[in-house]
């Protein structure tokens, strides 16, 4: 399973909020084991799914705000409610808006993921910055990002 | 500032990973008894902007501010900025010939209170 759990990136407006989903799939391997004849999507799965719009997103607006890029660690996840159930077939519409962004420092979001437009999972996300290691982690974040948001509107 | 104080420790205990509010003291330092980690001052900054309502940088308490403003290129507190930093920290556990390293393992709940009382007013 490769773990890019964000399939697009569907709207971004900056320092505010990005909208995104992922496609659930009977084919995900996650199923085999999660569980065998009673597929149901993890929700550790939507929290890291949100995460990694999240942290994108973040990543984006400070290199957009013309800051040096930084990586974006998950580093606090908390009152995460899982609300309903996520299955192959679904299709999990991920919101983050941006309760705080200090650059230098940290972000905060709240996040949910919708299906058919009502809450499965909701919570609150703190990302602290770091200098990225090496220009390879770089590269591939940045390959994910524009791929993700190849068809991504921009709300200024 | 000791209702300030109490819900300071209280906030810190699960974001350190402690048993309970009896293992914080006022002069509990934050590094040094209370073992929190670089990480940890991300959730405490970001604690304190939730639960008191006022940001702090993290420079203002990792001494980042004083080191570019006052610590001469020694990297040693002088007499009149050890006096400045107890001032600002309601304390007097700050003494000339300290480094920035030193000053940081010893930083107390009651120094993090005095910030946010002081940010608050």
């Amino acid at each position: 399973m490769r773990f890019y759990l964000v399939d697009k990136v569907t709207e971004m407006c900056p320092g505010k909020y990005v909208e995104g989903y992922k496609c659930v799939s009977l084919s995900d391997d996650i199923f085999n084991e999660h569980f065998p004849g009673s597929p149901i999507f993890p929700g550790t799965l939507i929290i890291e799914g949100m995460a990694q719009l999240s942290g994108l997103f973040l990543e984006w607006c400070r290199t957009r705000a013309g800051y040096p890029p930084r990586r974006a660690a998950l580093t606090l996840v908390q009152r995460v409610k899982f609300r309903g159930m996520v299955t192959p077939g679904d299709r999990l519409v991920y919101r983050a808006d941006v309760k705080c962004l200090y650059p230098d420092e940290y972000g905060a979001v709240k996040v949910k993921a919708l299906k058919d437009g009502r809450v499965c999972a909701e919570g609150e996300l703190l990302f602290t910055f770091l200098d990225i290691a090496d220009a390879g982690m770089l590269e591939v974040s940045d390959a994910l990002m524009k791929f993700a948001t190849r068809d991504a509107r921009i709300v200024e | 500032m000791q209702d300030i104080e109490a819900k300071l420790k209280e906030n810190l205990v699960p974001i350190l990973g402690l048993e309970s509010v009896d293992d914080i003291h006022s002069d509990s330092a934050l590094v040094r008894d209370l073992g929190a980690e670089s990480i940890d001052y991300i959730e405490i900054l970001y604690m304190i902007e939730t639960e008191f309502g006022v940001k702090i940088k993290i420079s203002e308490i990792t001494m980042n501010d004083y080191g570019v403003e006052g610590i001469p290129e020694d990297g040693r507190l002088t007499a009149e900025l050890a006096a400045q930093l107890n001032r600002d920290f309601d304390s007097d556990q700050f003494k000339e010939g300290q480094t920035t390293a030193d000053i940081f393992q010893i930083f107390t709940v009651h120094n993090l209170a005095a910030v946010i009382s002081k940010k608050m007013s």
